[in-house]
């Protein structure tokens, strides 16, 4: 745990650009698992150990803390049930293509970063706006979602057989009446995994700012639609501020037809947008066909694509 | 049919008797409720996709353990280039294991049956396609599939084949307007994939590829973007096959030993055994093989043949019963021609009816099942014609059981109408003529009366189990599974009702001679029992002298005129 904390804050110094002021504004959020996400699990373990791949041995134990990042009850979770690592990490990409598909008319159109494995969302994940919030709720899901797959493929041996009623261990109690469904260990999973760090400094500095990510989590982690909590309002996202982890809208392909987000006069901020015309041989009347290609005719157009200034 | 032992049995004798039988009935719902489970479980399991560029269809693609699992992929979006169609395989190796525990199956499991659930995702390229049916997605589905075992101690890479098929299915998927958009899912129908009729291995392996080309031909083109392929596996749950076999194991020594003392009451009588008397003879016999406990053998021999040898008892038993409520019916007409009626002949057209609608199941069974032992892939349902045969047979069926309840409700009528004929005239005639038609009436009147009440519980018991979940609470501690219950309960009821029939149906001739007249003991007797309710113990006077009871019946039948 402390560990953890010292790290974070470690790499926030060596930084060293981040005003004073903003690491007693922001507490230190780790968020950090969820960079499993953009990197995936593989990359990090020792490489060209074969036994370590193997991540059902018993030496699987020891990946957990070759994982960066991760607080005490992280590891320990992790350690509990080493395949479902991998889990975690399919879950956290799973919800990072969504945001991004969700948000990819937007100013800020969730982008990830590899540079700081502290930050995978860059320092805006720093903010409690409602863009953090869509990230907390997201990912959770994700998780939720591929713990219950692997489960559900059993690619994962550690989902629960709920057996209560007969009273039955559970080679015995699953030949005597079957198991439940595999949805509940994803949940379960996800809150002793996800929720983890947010409930640790919570513990100790009691900020408002762990309690909105944890509703975010479980919002998240709730099938039917539950309402996000932000405390603070989003930045417009226009200028490129690397400090704050904002990449503004320069050079970003805006619609000039549309009156929505994606519009050229709200996406590029009033600084005005580059036309070109542009020839495309595109492919159109597709289809796709099982499996894995899409068949298209190919169709000439002539388009002006718009970019931001 | 002579008097029976109900007409004679004291009323105290008599509820002691339906008391037990009750608290039989009552028994056999608990274990249900209380200690089975339900009957069946299902587990969804999701297919790993595997590649592999050579695909060899003799070689098995497996999930587990690390080190045999074949090379899989997430999603179609990460796939390499150049993989077809026909180099995917989807995997299913079950049971999955929980609770880091490797589960394996149990013979008392019985049986298997897999559903395939396809997942199919909205693909933007979908736009422009308009629906050509009610459904937006409305295709032949073709599956490559491959069905192999391995047993406890096997090496971890050898499986044996058990079934291999190329199937034709029908996929039909539908989306709401507001969800075309890529990332939501089709909801598709359930398909029927296969049926295996004994569970005899530990470990089950299923291979299926959706090809593109088979045979030269290019087929599953209208798939869109299937993503996924989930397979919900089904098996009887252990625990209720034990109670079940239980249950049959009790019940099969009770109504053997029921059936030898009716069968020995009967080869005691100087006449020959009547209509009715064979016809729950019979009925006994059906329900002892019905109650054979056969599924003691599954464990040990791999029976693939159970589930319609199963079929094929239970078809007897009910045909049985369903004759019996006829002849029973029939015999109790009270027409003067009685001893016409006492011949299976004069209930041919009747009967039939009962037979061709077993036949006609019989056949579409062995059409459905019959067929699967050798491809449990198989289903009569794919193929246009196989629905409208299936159809035809099941239809038959229905035409037989509704003539069949027609001659039922017809007869049922007539006795009634019969009954309150003979009431008017009961002051009028002799006192033997009297006590013969009273012992009929209350034959049929208590028979009416347990059939109508054991029909009612099963039609309500059904319909409750429809109406609830499957599981009621009592409080925290106890829940009762009620489609267990159901089952059981029914089972239960219909041994009790037969070993009801037979223990007070059987022909009632204790102790006195053969030579007298059966009919006119009983007869004095029930007046007797009439006149004094509190008479425990059952004397027999001579009343009167006659060659045989058949005989005293000829002679009784013969002489309406007197009357």
């Amino acid at each position: 745990m402390d560990t953890a904390k010292v790290r974070v804050s470690s790499v926030k110094i060596s930084l060293a650009v981040l005003p004073l002021l903003l690491l007693l504004l922001w507490p230190p959020v780790a968020a950090n698992w969820m960079y499993l996400g953009v990197v995936g699990v593989t990359p990090l373990l020792p490489q060209g150990d074969q036994e370590a791949q193997n991540l059902s041995t018993s030496s699987a134990v020891s990946i957990c803390q070759h994982l960066p990042g991760l607080v005490q009850q992280q590891v320990a979770v992790c350690q509990d049930h080493p395949d479902a690592i991998k889990s975690v990490s399919a879950g956290a990409r799973r919800g990072i293509t969504e945001c991004q598909y969700q948000f990819r008319h937007e100013r800020w159109n969730c982008t990830t970063t590899h540079e700081d494995p502290d930050v995978p969302f860059g320092h805006i994940i720093k903010r409690g706006s409602k863009e953090t919030a869509f990230i907390y709720a997201i990912t959770s899901a994700g998780v939720v979602h591929a713990v219950t797959q692997a489960c559900s493929s059993g690619n994962l041996t550690d989902c629960y057989c709920d057996m209560s009623k007969q009273g039955l261990s559970t080679p015995e109690g699953w030949k005597w009446g079957g198991c439940s469904d595999n949805l509940n260990f994803g949940n379960q999973f996800a809150r002793q995994f996800v929720d983890a760090p947010e409930k640790e400094w919570h513990k100790k500095e009691k900020k408002f700012r762990n309690l909105m990510n944890l509703h975010n989590n479980e919002a998240g982690r709730q099938e039917r639609k539950s309402e996000l909590v932000h405390i603070h309002s989003s930045p417009n996202y226009c200028k490129s501020k690397p400090k704050k982890g904002i990449l503004g809208t320069s050079g970003r392909q805006c619609n000039k037809t549309s009156s929505g987000p994606d519009s050229c006069s709200f996406l590029c901020c009033g600084r005005g947008y580059n036309t070109k015309a542009v020839k495309y041989i595109e492919r159109c009347h597709c289809k796709f066909v099982w499996c894995c290609r899409v068949e298209c005719k190919n169709c000439v157009t002539k388009v002006d694509v718009h970019t931001c200034k | 049919m002579g008097g029976a032992i109900i007409e004679n049995l004291s009323g105290r004798k008599l509820s002691v008797l339906i008391a037990l039988l009750m608290i039989c009935q009552l028994c056999c719902f608990l274990l249900g409720g209380l200690i089975a489970p339900a009957p069946t479980s299902a587990s969804t399991v999701l297919g790993t996709k595997c590649y592999d560029r050579n695909y060899n269809s003799s070689k098995w693609y497996q999930s587990r353990p690390v080190k045999q699992m074949c090379h899989s992929f997430d999603s179609l979006d990460e796939l390499e280039s150049g993989i077809t169609a026909d180099d995917i395989i989807f995997v299913f190796q079950v049971p999955i294991p929980r609770e880091k525990t490797i589960l394996d199956f149990s013979r008392w499991q019985q049986n298997l049956i897999g559903t395939l659930i396809p997942e199919v995702f909205y693909d933007e390229n979908d736009t422009g396609k308009q629906p050509s049916s009610q459904h937006d997605i409305e295709t032949q589905l073709t599956v490559d599939a491959r069905l192999a075992y391995q047993n406890k101690g096997d090496p971890d890479d050898k499986w044996t084949p058990l079934a291999s098929s190329v199937e034709e299915r029908k996929l039909e998927c539908s989306i709401l307007a507001e969800h075309r958009k890529p990332g939501y899912q089709y909801s598709c129908s359930l398909i029927p994939l296969f049926e295996l009729g004994s569970l005899h291995h530990d470990f089950y392996l299923l291979n299926l590829r959706l090809p593109n080309k088979l045979a030269g031909k290019e087929v599953n083109r209208g798939l869109s973007r299937l993503e996924n392929l989930m397979v919900a596996f089904i098996n009887q749950n252990g625990g209720f096959t034990k109670v079940w076999v239980s249950l049959k194991t009790v019940f099969f020594p009770l109504v053997v030993v029921a059936l030898v003392w009716f069968w020995r009451r009967i080869c005691l009588l100087a006449r020959p055994p009547a209509l009715l008397e064979c016809c729950i003879l019979e009925l006994g016999a059906a329900l002892t093989l019905l109650n054979l406990p056969l599924e003691y053998l599954t464990l040990l021999v791999d029976c693939p043949w159970m589930t319609v040898l199963g079929d094929i008892r239970q078809g007897v038993f009910y045909a049985s019963l369903l004759s019996f409520w006829l002849i029973f019916a029939g015999e109790h007409l009270m027409f003067e021609d009685e001893v016409e009626r006492n011949r299976l002949r004069a209930y041919w057209r009747h009967l039939s009816a009962v037979l061709g609608g077993c036949v006609c199941l019989f056949i579409f069974d062995m059409c459905e099942r019959g067929v699967q032992l050798t491809n449990p892939f198989y289903s009569i349902w794919v193929t246009d014609i196989g629905t409208n045969l299936a159809l035809a047979f099941i239809i038959l069926a229905g035409i037989c059981a509704g003539l069949y309840f027609c001659f039922l409700s017809y007869m049922i009528w007539k006795v009634f109408v019969n009954i309150s004929a003979k009431r008017n005239s009961l002051t009028a005639m002799s006192s033997n003529r009297r006590l013969k038609y009273q012992g009929i009436i209350y034959r049929f009147k208590a028979l009416m009366l347990a059939t109508l009440l054991c029909a009612a519980m099963t039609v309500i018991g059904f319909i409750l189990g429809q109406v609830s979940e499957g599981r009621w609470k009592w409080d925290e501690d106890i829940s009762l599974e009620y489609t267990s219950a159901f089952f059981t309960g029914v089972y239960g009821m219909w041994n009790v009702y037969t070993l009801a029939l037979l223990c007070l149906y059987a022909p009632s001739h204790k102790k006195w001679p053969r030579e007298e007249s059966v009919q006119s003991i009983h007869g004095e007797l029930l007046a007797r029992d009439q006149l004094n309710s509190q008479s425990e113990e059952i004397e027999f006077s001579r009343f009167a002298a006659e060659p045989s009871e058949l005989s005293a019946l000829t002679a009784l039948a013969g002489k309406p005129a007197t009357d």
